[in-house]
């Protein structure tokens, strides 16, 4: 009795977290994938400052696939544009998309996962069929053939919530496709939660089940879609790169993935123009992996079971 | 027990190599050296069936076999003859006569006359209101409804008689097949399922032995070529989707012919002194279409109807600096319907083209009342509503890729006169659909750029003008009846200086329209090897007939 209210004091809760965060830093990935994580949030928060505007076919002055130089350090595309220049913008569009896509995602996983898995029954088979049909589904392929749909149904106009509509789209695939796995996690969890007894305390004290699942269920579910979280962003760079490489981007706000599109299609492969292709690929390499060996810490952090033994 | 493992799975590696060893160096496909004296080719197409009647996708590797009659290399050049030695045409235009070679051999060695191609353009004829017309392949009957009468006068000698004067009897390009073999084969075969296997026999001067789709066509050489038994051993055409493949391929020497090349490829291949680069103006156009539909299927705005709007937007594009940057100079700047290699119709328009200058396009959008009545930069329509332009962009099967950088330059340029662009990129099928007539689902796009690659004939020069191929090669949906009756006029004329004249008049009619602007005429970038054949001729390989692999000579 006496702990929990220590624990929810806000001294208590400040010690939690402290202990919390020396744990989680304690792993070698989490400081790696943190320190490369927080490289490239600067670059995608002022690319501008950085490089200067992003370069158009129009406004590019360097050489034609110039290999690196001081003039321009990861060297130049096709038409002359500095890839360093795009390379930092396009951190911005991929990591955005990614971001968005995994709290879309999140959303629907966890909205899904804990009605599923609070309710029971008939709710909970037909949601969860509908979970396992995302769930088999591979995700790409699933984005592959929604994406030229629905870039075809509402392709055309205006910017939408400050996107053009071709990112837009691939940002509402990738976070369609992707909840699956999070459902899943967030729907067994909450049928283990649902049985103690601090929500039958709840129900007894006239909590509706509405406020039950936001106020008791969700906070206690917060590790696990942490954790998975940073999976699924990992999972949605991989994903954005893959549809942009396929030429489903935008190719007027290059990402990684139209990069390594509009690389290819150049023959920069076999031009040996190696600059052009590594670099964003790189970007997207490390990002991702950033991304997983995070994800790997908090689980062990939260995961009493995978916690490695002294 | 470890070691045990290791070397039991080492055994089972081996007994792989083994096995696969004898399959991969027997194959000829892959090996790679002079001395076999086979010409190793990549081509980026996709054929299917070995049928001429039965498929538009296989031209390579069949064009190799067959022959045209006259078709478009024999009227360009005089040393790239097809079946026919000569020709000529009576007073009258309607008489043609033909001059088959004399002594020739299908490449089972039985006689090729003109009897053969007699009988390969009536059975096309005949076929005409069939329930199975030939009409759904490269040996097509589009053309023959205004043939009166073929015939062979005699061995040597083939007559066409047509309806109306009309250039079809030398521009046609129907293979010429054997009668022994196409006689017996009826028209639903034939246009299906008769798979025409190897070795075909045709008056080409190499024999296709062996077809894997998708990956390689080998061929012979023809004993009967009526030239003589090409100097080549053989020829193998590899099949790619992509360039990266072809150049790696003529780095290492694994290929020694490869077309369809990037301008970054072409730059790294011309640094080695045994590949030799080289281009050829095509009949390609790559062009900005607008969407000029009113009521369905049109686009954003009203003002993608009004011609002066149209032309406002002509002067905010920069055809040299399309060239220049995206295609890399491997190609020509835009101007009218007319690419330069139809020299016979080209022209380049000087008194009246417009000359890339944005504040002139300003300037006449401001005139034509597409003024930015708000101050946010973003010009207005006539209906006060501010241009958010979609752009489609995309290839269509069978023609040279165009570098999204054009894309992107519009886009800015549209940018700075104030009309904002979206771009969406579509693969060739999604394109084809959007382009279709509205009443096939089509339309609803604003800007279209892509391109298409037709022959040199004028028919085919003024088709993305012409009411009768809206939703095909017609993707502006533009119509008027004064084009349209120039058109109708040029389809019956035989004269080449009468052709020109009218198809002068339809150029400028559409230019100043502009329901097109030219972007530009890309060049086919393509290289060869040196260290293993010689005479390539004019370098690039003929992208209308089986030139230069009848006079390819080992080094």
């Amino acid at each position: 009795m006496s702990d929990r209210i220590v624990q929810y004091s806000p001294s208590g809760r400040a010690g939690a977290i402290k202990g919390f965060l020396s744990k989680f830093l304690g792993y070698g990935g989490a400081q790696l994938g943190l320190l490369c994580l927080v490289f490239f949030i600067v670059l995608a928060a002022v690319p501008n400052i950085l490089v200067g505007p992003l370069e158009t076919a129009g406004t590019a002055t360097g050489d034609f696939l110039a290999p690196p130089s001081g003039q321009h350090l990861l060297g130049t595309d096709e038409v002359g544009r500095d890839v360093l220049n795009m390379v930092v913008h396009g951190a911005r569009i991929s990591l955005t998309i990614a971001l968005l896509a995994t709290v879309i995602s999140l959303i629907l996983g966890t909205t899904i996962g804990m009605t599923a898995g609070y309710y029971g029954g008939r709710v909970d088979v037909w949601l969860m069929r509908l979970t396992d049909f995302f769930f088999v589904m591979p995700s790409f392929v699933l984005a592959l053939v929604i994406t030229p749909v629905v870039l075809e149904v509402m392709g055309r106009g205006r910017e939408i919530l400050g996107f053009r509509p071709s990112l837009f789209v691939i940002l509402v695939v990738i976070g369609m496709t992707s909840w699956a796995f999070v459902a899943r996690v967030v729907r067994s969890q909450t049928l283990s939660l649902k049985e103690r007894t601090f929500i039958d305390r709840a129900r007894v004290a006239g909590s509706s089940n509405f406020s039950i699942m936001v106020r008791h269920i969700l906070p206690n579910l917060v590790p696990q879609i942490a954790a998975n979280g940073a999976l699924v962003v990992a999972g949605a760079i991989y994903v954005e790169t893959s549809l942009s490489f396929l030429g489903l981007g935008d190719p007027l706000q290059p990402s990684w993935g139209t990069l390594l599109s509009l690389a290819q299609r150049a023959g920069a492969a076999s031009a040996g123009a190696w600059w052009y292709l590594g670099a964003p690929g790189l970007c997207a390499l490390t990002v991702s992996l950033s991304f997983v060996l995070i994800g790997n810490a908090l689980d062990d952090t939260f995961n009493p079971r995978r916690r490695v033994i002294p | 027990m470890n070691e045990l493992e290791i070397s039991r799975r080492a055994i089972v590696k081996a007994m792989l190599v083994g096995s696969a060893a004898p399959w991969i160096m027997s194959s000829r496909a892959f090996a790679s050296s002079c001395d076999d004296h086979i010409v190793r080719v990549a081509s980026m197409s996709a054929p299917d069936s070995m049928n001429p009647f039965a498929t538009w996708s296989s031209f390579v590797p069949i064009v190799y076999t067959y022959d045209f009659l006259v078709g478009v290399d024999a009227q360009r050049h005089s040393d790239r003859k097809g079946l026919a030695k000569s020709w000529s045409v009576a007073e009258d235009s309607l008489t043609w006569t033909f001059k088959i070679w004399p002594g020739m051999k299908w490449s089972d060695g039985e006689p090729a006359t003109a009897r053969d191609a007699a009988f390969t353009y009536n059975y096309l004829r005949d076929s005409i209101g069939k329930p199975d017309e030939l009409n759904v392949g490269w040996n097509n009957t589009s053309g023959l409804e205004n043939v009166e009468s073929i015939t062979a006068l005699d061995d040597e000698t083939l007559q066409i008689v047509t309806k109306k004067p009309n250039r079809w009897p030398i521009d046609n390009t129907t293979m010429i097949v054997p009668e022994h073999i196409w006689k017996g084969i009826s028209y639903t075969n034939a246009r299906s399922s008769f798979p025409n296997d190897p070795p075909l026999v045709g008056t080409g001067p190499m024999v296709l032995e062996e077809f894997q789709q998708g990956q390689f066509a080998r061929f012979t050489p023809n004993p009967y070529f009526r030239t003589g038994q090409p100097k080549i051993a053989g020829l193998i055409i590899q099949f790619f989707t992509t360039a990266d493949p072809i150049a790696q391929g003529l780095k290492s020497g694994n290929l020694d012919y490869g077309a369809g090349l990037t301008a970054a490829q072409a730059a790294d291949l011309s640094k080695d002194p045994n590949i030799e680069v080289t281009e050829a103006s095509v009949e390609q156009r790559n062009y900005l279409a607008f969407n000029t539909l009113s009521g369905k299927g049109a686009g954003s705005t009203k003002a993608l109807q009004d011609p002066a709007f149209r032309d406002a937007i002509g002067y905010a594009i920069d055809q040299k600096a399309i060239v220049d940057r995206a295609l890399r100079g491997h190609g020509d700047p835009g101007i009218g319907l007319v690419m330069p290699v139809a020299t016979d119709h080209y022209s380049d328009l000087s008194d009246i083209r417009r000359h890339f200058n944005l504040a002139e396009a300003g300037r006449r959008l401001d005139a034509a009342g597409y003024r930015d009545t708000n101050g946010d930069g973003i010009r207005e329509d006539k209906e006060g509503k501010s241009f958010q332009l979609e752009l489609i962009a995309g290839t269509t099967s069978g023609t040279i890729e165009l570098p999204i950088a054009a894309v992107q330059l519009i886009a800015g340029w549209l940018g700075q006169i104030g009309v904002p662009v979206s771009v969406t990129q579509l693969d060739s099928g999604a394109l084809g659909a959007r382009f279709a007539t509205p009443e096939s689902g089509g339309g609803g796009w604003d800007l279209l750029v892509t391109g298409g690659w037709l022959s040199a004939s004028p028919t085919d020069l003024l088709i993305i003008g012409s009411s009768k191929s809206v939703g095909g090669s017609n993707r502006s949906y533009w119509t008027n009846k004064e084009f349209d009756k120039l058109v109708a006029e040029v389809e019956v004329t035989v004269d080449v200086a009468k052709s020109k004249e009218l198809v002068d008049r339809a150029v400028r009619l559409i230019y100043t329209e502009a329901p097109y602007i030219m972007l530009c005429y890309p060049s086919m970038v393509d290289a060869h090897r040196k260290d293993c054949f010689q005479d390539w001729g004019l370098g690039t390989a003929s992208s209308w007939s089986y030139f230069p692999y009848d006079r390819l000579r080992p080094v």
